[in-house]
């Protein structure tokens, strides 16, 4: 039998335990607890809770194919296409140039998943999306160049991996009741303990700095059941991008959403408290596996009073995603109008109630 | 403070009483007034009062009457019958038929004078019991009795009507009894100087001016309407990043290896609850109940001075 030194729950002072009755007493604040939930606690503190979200690198020597690569000379954004017309617009910053254009090895993706939205689907979504949008300014409707819409094969890193999750909360239940003279209150205090599995599969991040990340996690989900081992020929008609964000860059923002994941489900597991504390929490990640796929986006860059606005959409599922400018004037306009109206309706109605 | 009021409203009247004043009834701002018997409501048998006082006690009496519904009599006497000061202003009060509402609410002064051998009672009537047992007694007789024990009766009938006035007003604004829809503080005082019309606009339950309405009006509209623009103006974007990867996991989500809820301790507060009250009726000023030979339910209070 060993004697362990115990700090109490409540007030982290020294406790002391008494054999008639089996309870283990706090000197300092008088709680009292039973030996057996102690042994449970000293049991679960003792666990080992910590993020451990390493990452089997990526084989990057893999079958590296020789390809025309395309410079943007104004943002230096980069295309592959095997297509010379192509490159006479980039669409990243919506320069018209001609392209300076170097071979070079790429690494061959692991997968694509191809186009199944056309460029007249695209257009559509893009008008759809501008109309019943009352503070945009007309100029930008007329200004836009739609026909400059971009099919283009984004690199992605899809992250497959087990994920172990461990979280402990701090929780009371309360209770209420009165007799004549008072109005009681028992708080109950708990140490709740969660441990779990989750797996993912194709968890997506973004290889291109050019593309900001907002974007690309905007016109998710990706349905990567639908990939299929990469050809060429996929290509034709589209322009793609080789990655230039590592696995191990695009890892940690793979590591944020799993780690938020798999802590929100542990959370929902716990029921039935007033009030739940995190106190310490860790995911540890095994069969971890990155790979390297190409997705299908429509891009379009325009510009306007200085400023580049973007508008992505998935061409596997159609999701559109962008953002307008919103005319200061329409706001005034619509902000002054509006109160008008209201002020009006509220003091005709307070007239005829009052 | 109602005191001090009182005790002011006294002195202005005092004042007044040199100015002769034709004997108008005057009635409120044309609101609801009650109709008044033809009966006597300044009854000097023992010829305390003046002439001109005891008519404008009078005017005052029916004035309070036709404002509030609540008869008011102040009676001298020099002989008590035999009967004691309650019973004798009850039944005058009771048989004399006073009392303008459906509840003969009122309050009667009787003052006994009869040499050396001096008495006063207050009785009420109606809605006014409840407010004297509770506390108007006092208030009645912390004005009243020291000019009385002066032998100053017209001054002391003036403090007690001022009183009466204070009176009938809480018991109008704390009854459900219709008649009684003006905000007005002061009742018929509406002329004195320095008593003027409080504020209150006539129509019922305003409280707002049509300036402040509008502004009202003009803050909710502004508030609504911006709320309404900055929701537009959140719509022409919807780019977000991602919170988590939910729609990636596989297997039905989470699966639970190890889950422990582990009982710490426990501890209870108690509050102690708000004990009920005694209800004192703060009768302790020499306020009574009384049942009068009538039958009617008054309360009131005395005494020799």
């Amino acid at each position: 039998m060993s004697v362990r030194e115990f700090k109490c729950p409540h007030c982290g002072g020294i406790m002391h335990f008494s054999p008639e009755d089996g309870k283990v007493t706090c000197e300092y604040c008088e709680s009292e607890f039973s030996a057996a939930d102690l042994e449970q606690y000293a049991a679960v503190l003792e666990e080992k809770v910590q993020d451990k979200m390493d990452w089997v690198q990526p084989d990057e020597s893999h079958t590296a194919r020789e390809s025309t690569i395309y410079t943007c000379p104004a943002c230096g954004g980069e295309i592959i296409t095997d297509d010379v017309q192509a490159a006479t617009r980039c669409p990243y910053c919506d320069t018209p140039a001609v392209m300076t254009s170097r071979v070079s090895g790429v690494f061959e993706p692991d997968m694509i998943i191809p186009f199944s939205v056309t460029k007249e689907q695209a257009q559509q979504a893009y008008r759809d999306f501008c109309r019943k949008k009352p503070l945009l300014p007309s100029l930008f409707t007329k200004q836009a160049r739609i026909e400059s819409i971009t099919g283009i094969y984004v690199p992605f890193w899809l992250f497959d991996c087990d994920s172990n999750v461990t979280a402990e909360y701090r929780a009371t239940r309360v209770t209420h009741w009165s007799d004549r003279r008072f109005d009681y209150t028992k708080t109950d205090h708990y140490h709740i303990f969660r441990r779990g599995d989750m797996q993912f599969r194709a968890v997506p991040v973004d290889g291109s700095k050019k593309l900001d990340n907002a974007y690309t996690e905007s016109i998710e989900p990706f349905d990567c059941a639908k990939a299929v081992p990469f050809q060429m020929g996929y290509l034709t008609g589209f322009l793609a991008d080789k990655y230039d964000e590592n696995a191990q860059t695009a890892q940690q923002r793979a590591n944020e959403r799993i780690r938020q994941s798999a802590l929100d489900a542990a959370r929902e597991t716990v029921h039935g408290y007033a009030t739940l504390v995190p106190e310490q929490s860790g995911v540890q990640l095994s069969n971890t596996k990155a790979s390297y796929a190409l997705l299908p986006v429509w891009l379009l860059n325009t510009k306007f009073n200085g400023k580049i606005y973007t508008f992505a959409m998935n061409g596997q599922t159609g999701r559109f995603v962008g953002e307008l400018p919103s005319s200061a004037a329409k706001g005034a306009g619509l902000f002054f109008g509006l109160t008008a109206t209201i002020t009006a309706v509220l003091y005709l109605l307070q007239l005829l109630l009052f | 403070m109602k005191r001090m009021a009182a005790g002011l409203v006294a002195c202005l009247l005092l004042l007044i009483l040199h100015i002769p004043v034709a004997a108008v009834t005057m009635t409120g701002d044309g609101d609801e007034t009650y109709a008044v018997t033809d009966l006597p409501r300044v009854i000097d048998n023992a010829q305390l009062f003046s002439e001109v006082g005891a008519i404008q006690l009078e005017s005052t009496c029916v004035s309070l009457a036709e404002e509030y519904g609540c008869d008011t009599v102040i009676l001298t006497i020099d002989d008590l019958e035999g009967q004691s000061a309650q019973a004798y202003s009850e039944d005058y009060y009771d048989y004399g038929g006073y009392g303008v509402d459906e509840e003969s609410s009122g309050l009667i002064l009787l003052i006994y004078v009869n040499g050396s051998d001096r008495e006063w009672y207050v009785t009420a009537t109606g809605i006014c019991a409840d407010p004297v047992y509770d506390g108007g007694f006092d208030r009645i007789e912390s004005a009243v009795l020291p000019l009385l024990r002066e032998s100053e009766y017209e001054e002391a009938a003036w403090s007690f009507l001022a009183e009466a006035s204070i009176l009938y007003e809480e018991a109008r604004s704390t009854s459900s009894s219709n008649g009684y829809n003006d905000g007005n503080a002061g009742g018929i005082w509406h002329d004195v100087p320095g008593y003027g019309d409080s504020g209150y606009t006539p129509s019922g339950g305003a409280r707002f001016s049509t300036g402040q309405r509008f502004l009202i009006c003009l803050g909710i509209g502004a508030l609504l309407s911006l709320l309404i623009v900055l929701f537009i103006h959140s719509r022409m974007k919807n780019v977000s990043l991602k919170r988590d990867s939910d729609m990636y996991a596989v297997n039905q989500g989470l699966h639970l290896t190890d889950s422990r809820d582990i009982f710490l301790y426990s501890n209870v507060t108690k509050r102690p609850r708000p004990q009920e009250n005694q209800h004192s009726g703060g009768g302790g000023g020499g306020a009574s109940f009384h049942t009068g030979s009538s039958g009617r339910s008054h309360s009131g209070g005395g005494g020799k001075f």
